[in-house]
C-alpha cells in the first residue's frame, strides 16, 4: 500500500490498515445481487445471449468508489467546487474531471494497473496520491 | 408575502377538521404554526445527521469494530447544475414547496425461509454477499426504526415545513416472499407484527445451526470466517429477533412505492421456478452450498445449459444434495407473482394511504407497473418500473414506459408542473437489456433516459436506490439540468435513508435539500431486545460485514447533506403564498391526525 507522497496530504494520520479479511478493490467489482459467479463461467459459453449478459455485477461500483474518495480529498482540502468530478471508466481505469469556483480544472485518476491507488490534482497541482481505500476508511472513522 | 386571509384560513381549517375527523380546536392548535406566512415555523430539532453522524469506532475484537458518534454535517451547496455562485440572500427568502421522505432497499427478510440461498456465500463471499448478511434476522427491526426516524422528523430540519409524502424506491421484499412483502407494508403502515415464520419454538435457520460454519452464528461464532473476524457472541439475539412483536409507529404521511429488482426476480436476479416455490413453503432448508446449488437454484439453471454446468460443478465440489435440515413448513412463505406486488399495496390501512400506494386499479387491470401522482398542486411524481423481467440485477426502461413518460413530461412542461422521477435503478445501473428468446422489446439505457429527462426543464429530481449507497449526481444541459439522488439501504451499512426538501429561493433559482437519516436506534446497541436495540445491533453487524465494503457506502459529503441548486424552470411565483399555505395546512392536518391516532 502506497502512502501519500504530497507536501499536503489529505490524511492527517497514516493510512489505516485494512481489516484482515478485506479484499482488494478489484474483487469487489462482483458484489450486490448474487449470481455472477455462475455467470462468469457461463458468459463465455453463451456469448451474445442477453440473459447471460444480464447476470453481470451491479454496475458502477468502482467508478463510485473513486468518485467518493476524490470528493473526500477535495473537501478535506477546502477546495471550492463548481463542478464535482464526473467520472468515466475505460476498462478498469477510472478518470474524472471537474472544476473549481476559480476555474481550475480538477482531475482524478485511478489506473487499471493499480486500482488501489488514487491521484487527485487541482490546477495541475497534485493534491493527493496514495491509497484509495485509505481515504474511504479515514472518512468513515473519527478524526484522531 | 400574501397568504390566506383570516376568513380563508378559518374556512380551510373547518374543511380539514371535517375531512380528518379531528376536533376543530385540536386541529387549530396544529395549524397555528402555519397561520402567519410572514413568521415561518421553526426548523425541527429532531435527530438527523445534521446533528450527529455514526462512524466506525475502535476495534473490539480481531477486526471487528464498534460504532461511535461523530459530528453532524451541515448542508454542502452543490453548484454543478446552476453553474455559478448562488445568491447570498437565498436563505432569507426561500420557501418550502415540498418536504418528502425517501426510503429505498429495505430488503425485509424472513431469515428462516427455506427459499433463501445463504450457503452460496461459501462458493464466494464477495460474489454472493447479498445471499447472506449477519444481520438478516433483524431487517424488520431496522425498517421499523427507520420509520420512527421519519416520524420523528415529520417537520423539516431546514424550514419547519410539514412532511408531505414518502416514496419507497424498491427492493422492499428481499426474496420474493409474500410474508416479507406483508411485513414491509405493515411496518410502514404502523401495524404491529412478529417477524417469524414456521411454527418452531426457536429460530429455525442457518444462524442457529452448528453445521453452518460459514455463517455468522451469534450463539457461537467460532469456527468460521465471521468468528475469525471477531464477530461477537450474542446468544439471545436470534430468539429476541423472532419472539417479540415489533410495534412500528408507522409513516405519518402517504407513501408511494415502485418495483425493485428484488420485487421482480428471485434475489433480484433469477426467474422464479416451481422448485423454488415448493422449497419456500416446504419443510427442508439447505445449509450447504452443494444442496443449494443442486436443488434450490437448479430449476433456474435448467433454463441455460452453461448455468446448469456451473451449478453441477459446485455440487460436485461441495457435495451433492446433502445438507438439508427439517424446519416447520409454512404456506405463508409462498413466493408472490409480479402482479401480487401491486395488489398487496391495496391491502393496507386507510391512513396514511393512499390505497395502492401509487398503484391504481388501472395498474391491476392493465398490468402496467408504473404510475403518476400529484404530490402537490404543482409537483408531479412519476413512479417507474425499471426492473428487468427476465434476468439480472440491473435494469432499463422499456419502450412503452419510455414513450408514456415522454408524453407525460410534455404535458407537465406545458402545465408548469415541477417533476420528480422515482425509480429503483440509477443512471449507473440502467444497461440490462436481457430479453426472452423471440421476444425482443426495445429497452432504453441510461444515456437515452437521461437525455429524455434533460429535454424537459421541469424535471428537477430523480430519486432512486439499488446500489445501497448515498450518491448524488448532476445531469446538465446548457443552462440547467436536474439532480439524481440515490439513497442508501436499510440492509447494508450505513443503513441510512433521506428526506428531500424542494425550496423556491425566490431569486430565479431553486434548491433541493437532501438530509441523511440514521434509523432511530442508539449508536451502541443495548441488550434489551427492543426493536430499537436490535436495529442498533444490525447496524453494527452490517458495519463489519466486510464482503459488502460497508464504509464506502456512506458516500462523500457531496452525497449526503446537500443543497442542490438549479435554475427555476419557470416563474415559481405562479405558486402563490396562499396556495402554498393551503397545501401546508393540509399536510399539517394529516400530521395532526397521525398524532391523534396513536399506536395501532
Amino acid at each position: 500500500m502506497s502512502r501519500p507522497v504530497l507536501s499536503r496530504p489529505v490524511l492527517s494520520r497514516p493510512v489505516l490498515s485494512r481489516p484482515v479479511l478485506s479484499r482488494p478493490v478489484l474483487s469487489r467489482l462482483w458484489r450486490r445481487p448474487a449470481g455472477w459467479a455462475l455467470a462468469a463461467g457461463a458468459a463465455a459459453l453463451l456469448a451474445g445471449c442477453s440473459q447471460t449478459a444480464a447476470l453481470a455485477p451491479v454496475g458502477g461500483d468502482r467508478l463510485t468508489e473513486v468518485r467518493f474518495a476524490a470528493n473526500d480529498v477535495l473537501l478535506q482540502n477546502g477546495v471550492q467546487i463548481l463542478t464535482a468530478p464526473v467520472c468515466t471508466a475505460s476498462g478498469d481505469a477510472v478518470s474524472c474531471a471537474g472544476s473549481t469556483m476559480d476555474s481550475q480544472p480538477i482531475a482524478v485518476s485511478s489506473a487499471a494497473s493499480d486500482q488501489g491507488d488514487l491521484t487527485v490534482t487541482v490546477g495541475g497541482r497534485v493534491l493527493y496520491q496514495g491509497s484509495l481505500q485509505g481515504v474511504l476508511d479515514a472518512a468513515a472513522r473519527p478524526s484522531p | 408575502m400574501s397568504g390566506l386571509s383570516r376568513r380563508q384560513f378559518l374556512a380551510r381549517a373547518a374543511l380539514l377538521a371535517a375531512a380528518s375527523g379531528l376536533e376543530l380546536d385540536v386541529l387549530g392548535r396544529a395549524l397555528a404554526a402555519g397561520a402567519d406566512p410572514s413568521a415561518p415555523p421553526a426548523p425541527s430539532d429532531a435527530p438527523s445527521t445534521l446533528g450527529q453522524t455514526i462512524l466506525q469506532g475502535s476495534v473490539r475484537k480481531g477486526s471487528y469494530r464498534a460504532l461511535t458518534a461523530g459530528p453532524g454535517e451541515a448542508y454542502v451547496p452543490r453548484l454543478d447544475v446552476l453553474g455559478r455562485a448562488p445568491g447570498a440572500g437565498r436563505a432569507a427568502t426561500r420557501r418550502s414547496l415540498l418536504y418528502l421522505g425517501h426510503l429505498s432497499d429495505m430488503h425485509v427478510i424472513d431469515a428462516q425461509s427455506p427459499a433463501r440461498i445463504e450457503p452460496m456465500i461459501e462458493a464466494g463471499h464477495a460474489a454472493w454477499g447479498s445471499a447472506f448478511h449477519p444481520q438478516d434476522p433483524l431487517t424488520v427491526h431496522v425498517t421499523a426504526a427507520m420509520v420512527k426516524s421519519f416520524a420523528d422528523l415529520q417537520t423539516s430540519p431546514l424550514t419547519g415545513a410539514p412532511l408531505s409524502a414518502a416514496i419507497v424506491t424498491g427492493d422492499s421484499a428481499d426474496m420474493h416472499s409474500d410474508l416479507e412483502l406483508r411485513w414491509y407494508i405493515d411496518v410502514l403502515d404502523g401495524v404491529p407484527i412478529t417477524p417469524t415464520s414456521g411454527s418452531g419454538p426457536g429460530f429455525e435457520g442457518v444462524q442457529a445451526w452448528k453445521e453452518a460454519t460459514w455463517a455468522y452464528r451469534p450463539g457461537d461464532p467460532s469456527g468460521g470466517s465471521f468468528g475469525d473476524y471477531g464477530f461477537p457472541r450474542l446468544p439471545d439475539l436470534l430468539q429476541q429477533a423472532i419472539s417479540q412483536p415489533v410495534a412500528s409507529v408507522g409513516l405519518p404521511v402517504p407513501w408511494y412505492a415502485v418495483y425493485g429488482n428484488h420485487d421482480t426476480l428471485l434475489l433480484g436476479t433469477f426467474g422464479l421456478d416451481s422448485q423454488m416455490r415448493a422449497l419456500a413453503t416446504g419443510g427442508r432448508k439447505s445449509y450447504t452450498v452443494g444442496a443449494t446449488a443442486s436443488t434450490a437454484l437448479a430449476g433456474y439453471a435448467a433454463t441455460g445449459s452453461a448455468l446448469q454446468r456451473a451449478l453441477d460443478a459446485l455440487s460436485l465440489q461441495f457435495g451433492h444434495r446433502s445438507g438439508f435440515k427439517s424446519v416447520s413448513a409454512d404456506p405463508a412463505r409462498f413466493l408472490f407473482e409480479q402482479r401480487d406486488f401491486m395488489a398487496a399495496h391495496f391491502d393496507t390501512t386507510s391512513a396514511p394511504g393512499p390505497i395502492g400506494h401509487g398503484f391504481t386499479q388501472h395498474n391491476l387491470d392493465s398490468g402496467e407497473t408504473w404510475w403518476r401522482a400529484d404530490l402537490s398542486p404543482r409537483i408531479r411524481a412519476f413512479g417507474l418500473d425499471t426492473c428487468n423481467q427476465v434476468a439480472g440485477p440491473d435494469g432499463a426502461v422499456p419502450d412503452d414506459q419510455f414513450r408514456w413518460l415522454e408524453s407525460e413530461l410534455a404535458t407537465a412542461q406545458a402545465e408548469q408542473r415541477l417533476v420528480l422521477i422515482f425509480s429503483h435503478h440509477n443512471s449507473l445501473t440502467l444497461e440490462n437489456r436481457a430479453t426472452r428468446p423471440g421476444n425482443d422489446p426495445k429497452l432504453h439505457g441510461a444515456e437515452e433516459f437521461v437525455d429524455l429527462l434533460l429535454r424537459y426543464p421541469v424535471v428537477v429530481g430523480w430519486l432512486n436506490g439499488h446500489t445501497h449507497l448515498n450518491q448524488i449526481l448532476a445531469h446538465t444541459r446548457s443552462g440547467g439540468g436536474f439532480w439524481e439522488v440515490t439513497t442508501a439501504s436499510c440492509i447494508d451499512f450505513p443503513q441510512q435513508q433521506q428526506v428531500v426538501e424542494i425550496a423556491d429561493n425566490r431569486d430565479g433559482t431553486m434548491s433541493l435539500f437532501t438530509t441523511v437519516l440514521d434509523h432511530a436506534s442508539p449508536v451502541a446497541p443495548g441488550a434489551s431486545g427492543s426493536y430499537l436495540d436490535l436495529a442498533a445491533q444490525s447496524r453494527e453487524l452490517a458495519a463489519n460485514d466486510w464482503a459488502e465494503t460497508p464504509l464506502m457506502r456512506r458516500g462523500s459529503p457531496l452525497d449526503r447533506n446537500t443543497e442542490l441548486l438549479l435554475p427555476a424552470p419557470f416563474d415559481l411565483s405562479v405558486i402563490s403564498d396562499a396556495d402554498l399555505q393551503a397545501q401546508h395546512m393540509t399536510e399539517q392536518a394529516r400530521l395532526a391526525a397521525y398524532a391523534a391516532r396513536g399506536p395501532r
